[in-house]
């Protein structure tokens, strides 16, 4: 028999009170109720939730003492000469680290409240690399600061397995990018590749799925910024829908592939939610004749070619897995409907963007209709996927993602084009009735599964 | 626990590694260098501070001699050859691409990089307190033509500010 069983504070919180109601009914004895007891440590609960609000007061007192030293320091900061300055400022940095070192990690009496330390231990050092900077008028570009505090961070979190300081470290080293991005045109961009190849790491090492779903926004986001505003001339919008659109497909494909692994499951969820967001949205933004006729006006195929090799990649990695995917059948019945609205999407996007080309004049020109013909069929798509998939998941979420996306595609196009106010009403009036009525069909439908499987 | 331990004090030790290294070029120029005063002046005249910095401009940072380094590229690293002139201030005795391989005894090299037409040598920013910004800033105003700055340069050409002085006023944070 297995010692304990993980399983949710909430589940077992439950089961606690039904055993109560079981062993009054009769419908178990004590004896049997004290397995489940012991089986799924139920006299844990209560010591969980006192832990748990004892890490919540840990982190408020630690923040409120910091902020009072902090204040303190900087009430009589002018007054310091700068050698008392540094000794104050790296000794705040220590106490933390090393108080928080010795309550986690050797007297083990508050972990949490340990780690709590050792977070803001890594936050002060960030303040410090700051403050030095002003101690020596060094009035560098902020990113060069902000990339040192996150090494000094990915370092400490590697060392004492810590998520919360890998998550400072995502968080300021993305930040830096945005600062160093926005500094000037830049033609090679590292950032995406060394975030994927630093985090990612931690993330499976560790299994922590907050460091995996801060590390694929910053690398999907830095690799669109990039695209945009570095080397992007003539339209950014195009090249920036057809980079989101290939993001989506990649980091959906991983979501399958995850989903089919043992010990990274937990990834697939978080993976697949980006790749169906980013999707939505580009081909929502896509579906307006307003984006459209940017691209058309602005198109130019030939000017800065090299937006062409960062998206052709991603495209590429996307096909291969794709491919992978489809040659193992690695999608499961469950994901079927979304998986394959989530790849037709994109063909039709990209099926749009090929046949809007014509040629004028010997100049290359975009048919504006067949874009945007393409995207609102890619929406449908989408939407119809969300919902089908939504009955084979039996997933109130998906249902209402599907049904407020289409709420929202038809609600966009009557308030877009200029129509008859009575035709408006009466759109508007159906997409409400339908709304209602579809939740209350999905709730049936979820009421009778339920009885059937029981 | 060893183990852990050992990554523990190596992280801590990287931590404060990268605290030592930003300030240290800064701390050597201030401990070994050598103490030249130049002529100054705010960078933007109608807006003196940037947050808690005053932008400088320092008469070496366009020197009206060689004016070829005004040709070079973006980036390029200079080297300027300050010597002392008749008064206490210290003036750009020439200008050059690469380190010059051996200058007269009164002089000194220090290190910069052309940048937005000018040279800049990291030390164009100030610190000034908060209960000191508006005093400095309008001292700054009247006096514009009358600041100058200390300044220690170091055997590598690197800079460090010490003081910014107006008139017979020494301000120093």
């Amino acid at each position: 028999m297995k010692d304990s069983i993980k399983v949710s504070n909430h589940f077992r919180k439950e089961l606690k009170q039904e055993l109560q109601i079981w062993q009054s009914d009769g419908i178990i004895t004590p004896d049997q109720s004290a397995a489940i007891n012991q089986r799924y440590m139920l006299d844990q609960t209560a010591w969980e939730s006192r832990n748990i609000v004892l890490s919540a007061i840990y982190i408020i007192g630690v923040v409120l003492v910091a902020a009072g030293i902090i204040s303190f320091v900087a009430a009589h900061w002018d007054k310091i000469t700068p050698s008392v300055k540094i000794t104050v400022i790296i000794s705040f940095m220590l106490a933390c680290h090393l108080s928080g070192f010795y309550l986690w990690k050797i007297s083990g009496k508050s972990p949490r409240l340990g780690h709590a330390l050792i977070a803001l231990g890594t936050l002060v050092f960030g303040a410090n690399i700051g403050l030095l900077a002003q101690i020596f008028h060094i009035k560098a570009n902020f990113y060069n600061g902000m990339y040192a505090w996150a090494v000094g961070a990915v370092i400490m979190a590697y060392a004492l397995e810590s998520v919360p300081n890998i998550v400072i470290a995502v968080i300021v080293s993305f930040i830096a990018f945005c600062g160093w991005i926005a500094d000037g045109p830049h033609a090679f961009c590292y950032y995406p590749f060394v975030a994927a190849a630093v985090f990612l790491p931690f993330a499976y090492l560790h299994r922590s799925v907050l460091t995996f779903i801060f590390s694929f926004l910053a690398i999907g986001i830095s690799i669109l910024i990039y695209i945009d505003i570095s080397i992007c001339y003539g339209d950014k919008l195009f090249k920036f829908f057809l980079t989101s659109m290939g993001i989506g497909l990649l980091y959906f494909a991983y979501g399958l592939l995850s989903a089919r692994t043992k010990n990274f499951k937990s990834f697939a969820a978080p993976a697949m939610v980006l790749a169906v967001s980013l999707t939505t949205l580009s081909s929502y933004i896509m579906s307006f004749e307003t984006s459209v006729e940017e691209i058309k006006v602005k198109f130019d195929l030939f000017k800065g070619e090299l937006w062409a090799i960062p998206i052709a990649t991603i495209y590429i990695i996307a096909l291969f897995m794709w491919i992978y995917v489809f040659k193992s059948m690695l999608f499961s019945r469950r994901l079927r409907p979304l998986s394959i609205s989530m790849l037709a999407s994109t063909i039709l996007v990209l099926l749009g963007i090929f046949f809007s080309f014509y040629c004028k004049n010997d100049k290359f020109c975009i048919d504006s209709f067949t874009i945007l013909i393409s995207a609102n069929l890619a929406c449908l798509v989408l939407a119809v996927g969300l919902i089908i998939n939504s009955f084979r998941a039996e997933d109130r979420r998906i249902f209402w993602a599907g049904i407020l996306f289409t709420a929202l595609i038809i609600a966009s196009r009557f308030l877009e084009y200029e129509t008859d106010l009575l035709l408006k009403a009466v759109v508007f009036i159906a997409c409400g009735v339908g709304l209602i009525l579809a939740g209350v069909s999905f709730e049936n439908y979820l009421k009778k599964r339920r009885l059937i499987n029981e | 626990m060893n183990r852990r331990l050992t990554f523990f004090i190596i992280a801590v030790a990287v931590q404060i590694f990268i605290l030592g290294a930003v300030p240290a070029g800064k701390i050597y120029a201030l401990c070994t260098g050598k103490t030249v005063i130049l002529k100054t002046a705010p960078y933007d005249p109608y807006t003196i501070m940037s947050g808690y910095y005053v932008n400088l401009s320092h008469e070496i940072s366009h020197p009206q001699i060689q004016s070829e380094w005004q040709n070079w590229p973006e980036g390029q690293r200079v080297w300027v050859v300050l010597k002392k002139g008749d008064g206490e201030i210290w003036n750009v005795a020439s200008v050059h691409n690469s380190r010059p391989k051996s200058v007269p005894e009164d002089c000194v090299i220090i290190k910069g990089k052309k940048e937005d037409y000018r040279i800049v040598y990291g030390i164009e920013s100030y610190f000034i307190p908060e209960d000191a910004r508006n005093t400095v800033e309008s001292d700054l105003r009247t006096n514009r033509t009358q600041a100058r700055v200390k300044v220690k340069v170091d055997s590598l050409g690197n800079a460090a500010l010490v003081s910014l002085m107006i008139q017979d006023r020494v301000y120093k944070y």
